[in-house]
């Protein structure tokens, strides 16, 4: 028994692209869909990355929430990428899979601690009338800034 | 308000004083320890008459990267943040503007000089071009920028160490460190008892300073900055250690101090450096701050900022 095709080359040679040209679609679908698929878990986990790296005050140098992308602070001014380093000196928690997960330059803050200044939670209060000697005073001493 | 049985204990550092105050006296031995531990280690990494310490190793490096200790980025960070925080008033740089006005030693020995000064003023603003590399830990400090990070280093390590001392012992816990204090944990009843002073006089080694005020204070931190306190003269001229990072010189102030509540030392502490070095400006800027603010004239006037708690012998109130 023969194949309908194979009674003709022609035929069978359409037969043939019919179906290349069905598996390159297919393909193209799927390549598609792994797109999307990517860019979801992408937008889902890149802005937490990122939200974590731009709180300075809480990241230390060396310590586990510090941007783990290499990164070189120029304090006053733009913070830059330390491309320049030597590849050997990148730490092994760099990730250059996803750079995008980690701040550019202009997110980055440039100093690991930032003090802000916010008031007290509770202002000073007078003391009572009733109150004894200060055990310690805040004054302009030798050793006051 | 009843005598509080607070475990205190008072010794010499950092050249000035430090000043200890737990709310369960069983606390002050462990206390005591963490706090000289953080002490010596501010030393270490920030003290400008060091050879060792990791600021004199930055500053002589050239301009080239040098590794550092965790401790002198964090402190340095604080120091640019500042620098930031106040349009560069509170600045780090002004090292060799200190040196060239004679603060070039122990404050104990550089105020016996009394020659005439010989080197020209050298105005800050260096900080702009310190790098700090988050991931190597180390820091460039451009070629002949001098560091002193005097506002701002006693004032962290009388955070850090309330900090630490609270969490290992669990009680309240006061810090006062030559007038930059830092609180943390549970207060006592009625809050820590607080003097502010401002007098011209006072010696950190005299136990009996008067106090122009006394408040209480539960959280954060207190600091105040003063043109009276280290000041010296040269060749007839009357110095403070407060320089105006514009010129390299003395600020030349409105305020003789400015006591600043805040919500840590170090906020308090750069808020009241800035405070003496901006003069009347300082107002309206504590007042948007929302910091309460105690400011002295001169002539003894007082302008209180922001809800600091008025009282009877202030002049005036701003």
């Amino acid at each position: 028994m023969r194949d309908s095709y194979e009674d003709s080359p022609a035929q069978a040679r359409d037969a043939s692209f019919r179906r290349l040209g069905r598996l390159t679609w297919r393909t193209t679908q799927l390549g598609a869909l792994a797109t999307v698929g990517f860019a979801i878990v992408f937008a889902r986990s890149a802005p937490a990355q990122t939200g974590s790296a731009q709180s300075p005050a809480t990241v230390t140098p060396g310590s586990p929430a510090a941007p783990s992308a290499p990164v070189t602070a120029r304090v006053g001014g733009t913070p830059k990428p330390s491309a320049a380093r030597p590849s050997g000196s990148q730490p092994a928690t760099a990730q250059p899979a996803a750079p995008a997960a980690y701040p550019s330059a202009s997110t980055v803050q440039p100093t690991v601690t930032s003090p802000t200044l916010a008031p007290p939670t509770t202002p000073p209060a007078p003391a009572p009338s009733s109150a004894t000697p200060a055990p310690t005073t805040s004054s302009a001493s030798h050793g006051g800034g | 308000m009843p005598a509080t049985a607070y475990g205190q204990c008072t010794s010499a550092a950092l050249g000035t004083f430090a000043t200890l105050l737990v709310a369960d006296p069983r606390a002050l031995e462990p206390a005591r320890d963490l706090l000289a531990t953080e002490l010596a280690a501010i030393d270490a990494a920030c003290s400008r008459f060091r050879p060792d310490s990791d600021l004199h190793r930055a500053c002589a490096a050239g301009g080239q990267p040098v590794p550092v200790s965790p401790l002198f980025t964090e402190a340095l960070s604080v120091a640019v943040a500042a620098a930031r925080l106040t349009g560069g008033d509170v600045d780090p740089t002004c090292g060799q503007a200190l040196v060239n006005l004679g603060y070039d030693r122990d404050f104990g020995s550089a105020r016996e000089e009394t020659t005439a000064l010989s080197r020209p003023p050298v105005p800050g603003g260096g900080w702009r071009d310190i790098v700090l590399d988050s991931v190597r830990g180390d820091v460039t400090v451009p070629d002949g920028v001098l560091l002193d990070l005097g506002a701002t280093a006693k004032a962290l390590a009388a955070d850090r160490a309330t900090a630490a001392i609270a969490a290992a012992t669990g009680c309240g816990v006061l810090v006062n460190l030559g007038g930059d204090i830092s609180v943390a944990g549970q207060p006592p009843d009625g809050g820590w008892l607080v003097g502010i002073a401002d007098a011209a006089s006072f010696d950190t080694t005299t136990a009996t300073v008067e106090s122009r005020q006394l408040v209480t204070i539960r959280d954060g931190g207190l600091a105040t900055s003063s043109v009276l306190g280290r000041a010296w003269r040269r060749g007839g001229a009357q110095l403070h250690h407060i320089v105006d990072p514009r010129t390299g010189e003395p600020a030349r102030s409105c305020w003789r101090t400015v006591t600043v509540a805040a919500a840590t030392c170090v906020a308090a502490n750069v808020a009241s450096t800035a405070a003496i070095v901006r003069g009347e400006r300082a107002v309206g800027w504590l007042e948007r701050l929302r910091l309460p603010a105690r400011l002295v004239r001169h002539d003894g006037s007082v302008v209180l900022t922001a809800g600091w708690p008025a009282q009877d012998n202030d002049a005036s109130r701003g």
